[in-house]
């Protein structure tokens, strides 16, 4: 359960920081899915728990790919698990899954890929996605939905990702349309004034 | 080095500081410089605060029709947005051939002394981002009456051009482009309340946008607030990932009413005008100062010697 894991790693937070522990109640971390790291305080330092990486996942015609790895679908939830760092306490879900980028694309069989993006698209994200949209099944020549709707998190890296997938399309005769994402994720679009460049659709 | 104000054009960008002494000195020297434009068909923006606009607006009476307002309390919010806001009115008319002229109060005693550095900072880079641009006429109102003598000392040294008290002087100790181009390294208070820290590489970034959404929350942000701040923390922290030398180091403390958070890295920040350059139609990169700007309340940016500092203030309210 998150709650357990998550004051476990908090009570490490206020252990090190004997500066202000009021303003890092361990409750606060209930019901949250993520842990938070441990944090180097003014008073002394410790470690982080390791980030989990590499687990874009590319979901085609049915067949489940780990990069690096080839597994059958039925073995996701076993694949995704052992590529999950141990936390010290134990502690491993898929939640923890949820809070980092991945991603799985679909053959709508109508000349379109769907491919839903899911959790936090940041700079790791960007090496991921881009390196799925220029190299691999998608080479800009495709017509691609992108379906920002699961997205939790956007920056603008993430953002670059798209620009060049959508660049790509134009010059390699491709297309990329966007399904929009939650209003977090869409301000990231506002705020940069790239929005007018990029051609978002209605769900379908 | 008499003439007056009015009667002279500039054939560049003429950036101008104009002391004046109260409301009634302001009226009385601003309005004809607004009228004059108008008169002469010159597209004119103003922007000052939303009193000074309402008293510019009954004093030109029928030319106020022809001049286009701007309240600095929204625009000037952040200084670094004022550059953008101009260069959005240059960019409108530079190919019309047409002059034109503007009215731009930053400044004003309320002004934290972060905010007046920053502000400061604003003047002094406007002269580098219409160094190369058609010729315009800016005017910066300062209020002798109520800013202290410091403030007004360092506005001779932003502007090349000022007008006080009915003459002028020209160059007399404007710091000069060269100066204004040399990278920023203003030393920045320390601060005063305990603070939050966090090393960080790219397998971090998660962590810092979990570190920086909670300890912004515990300081009193709101939830719109704190979503915006981690976003513009991980996009600093992005920064440093990738041209900062991989890593970097973030501290958050309170400020009275904002709560800030400071990235430092050990990259080196060349471009004078970062974060003020709206994103080109075909950008890809360099979004992060830029969003930085559009939604703190200050940004701070500091080249020192061997690092390189973000400062990011967020409002409580």
């Amino acid at each position: 359960m998150p709650r357990s894991r998550c004051r476990a790693m908090s009570e490490t937070i206020v252990g090190s920081n004997d500066v202000a522990p009021a303003l890092i109640p361990p409750l606060a971390w209930e019901g949250q899915s993520r842990c938070f790291p441990a944090c180097r305080f003014r008073d002394g330092g410790t470690g982080y728990p390791r980030t989990v990486r590499d687990r874009s996942r590319v979901l085609l015609a049915g067949r489940c790919i780990i990069p690096g790895t080839a597994c059958r679908e039925e073995a996701l939830e076993v694949s995704m698990e052992q590529t999950l760092p141990r936390r010290a306490d134990g502690g491993l879900s898929s939640e923890d899954a949820v809070a980092d980028f991945s991603w799985e694309a679909v053959d709508r069989l109508d000349g379109w890929w769907h491919v839903l993006l899911k959790g936090e698209l940041d700079l790791s994200g960007f090496d991921a996605l881009d390196a799925a949209l220029s190299r691999g099944q998608f080479d800009g020549k495709q017509r691609v939905l992108l379906d920002l709707r699961d997205l939790t998190f956007m920056d603008c890296s993430g953002l670059r990702a798209i620009l060049q997938a959508a660049e790509r399309a134009d010059a390699l005769g491709g297309e990329v349309k966007l399904i929009p994402g939650p209003s977090r994720v869409q301000r990231v679009f506002e705020i940069t004034g790239v929005i007018g460049r990029l051609n978002f659709a209605e769900p379908s | 080095m008499t003439t007056s104000l009015r009667e002279r054009k500039p054939d560049t960008f003429r950036h101008e500081a104009l002391v004046y002494a109260g409301r009634d000195d302001f009226v009385s020297r601003v309005a004809p410089f607004i009228r004059d434009g108008v008169v002469a068909d010159e597209p004119t923006l103003v922007v000052v605060d939303a009193d000074k606009i309402e008293l510019l607006r009954s004093h030109l009476g029928p030319y106020a029709a022809g001049v286009r307002f701007a309240d600095m309390a929204i625009v000037g919010r952040n200084p670094a947005r004022i550059i953008p806001e101009w260069r959005a009115f240059v960019d409108e008319y530079a190919a019309s051939g047409r002059p034109f002229r503007g009215v731009g109060e930053p400044i004003w005693a309320a002004r934290t002394p972060d905010q007046l550095v920053e502000c400061e900072r604003h003047e002094a880079l406007l002269n580098l981002a219409f160094a190369d641009g058609p010729a315009w006429w800016l005017v910066c109102p300062y209020d002798r009456t109520t800013l202290p003598p410091s403030v007004l000392e360092e506005a001779e040294r932003n502007h090349p051009f000022v007008a006080d008290n009915g003459a002028e002087r020209e160059l007399a100790r404007f710091r000069g482009l060269d100066e204004v181009q040399k990278p920023f390294d203003r030393p920045l208070p320390l601060p005063k309340t305990p603070n939050y820290e966090m090393s960080f590489r790219q397998a971090d970034l998660g962590a810092v946008r979990r570190f920086t959404a909670h300890i912004a929350s515990s300081l009193g942000l709101g939830p719109d607030k704190v979503q915006d701040f981690v976003l513009v923390v991980d996009e600093v922290a992005t920064n440093s990932i990738r041209y900062g030398g991989g890593q970097g180091h973030l501290r958050m403390w309170s400020n009275g009413p904002t709560v800030v958070a400071e990235i430092k890295d050990a990259g080196r920040i060349d471009d004078p005008l970062v974060g003020r350059h709206r994103p080109a139609p075909n950008q890809r990169s360099g979004f992060g100062l830029w969003a930085a700007n559009q939604l703190c309340d200050l940004v701070q940016v500091r080249t020192l010697a061997g690092s390189s500092v973000v400062r990011l203030h967020m409002s409580r309210s």
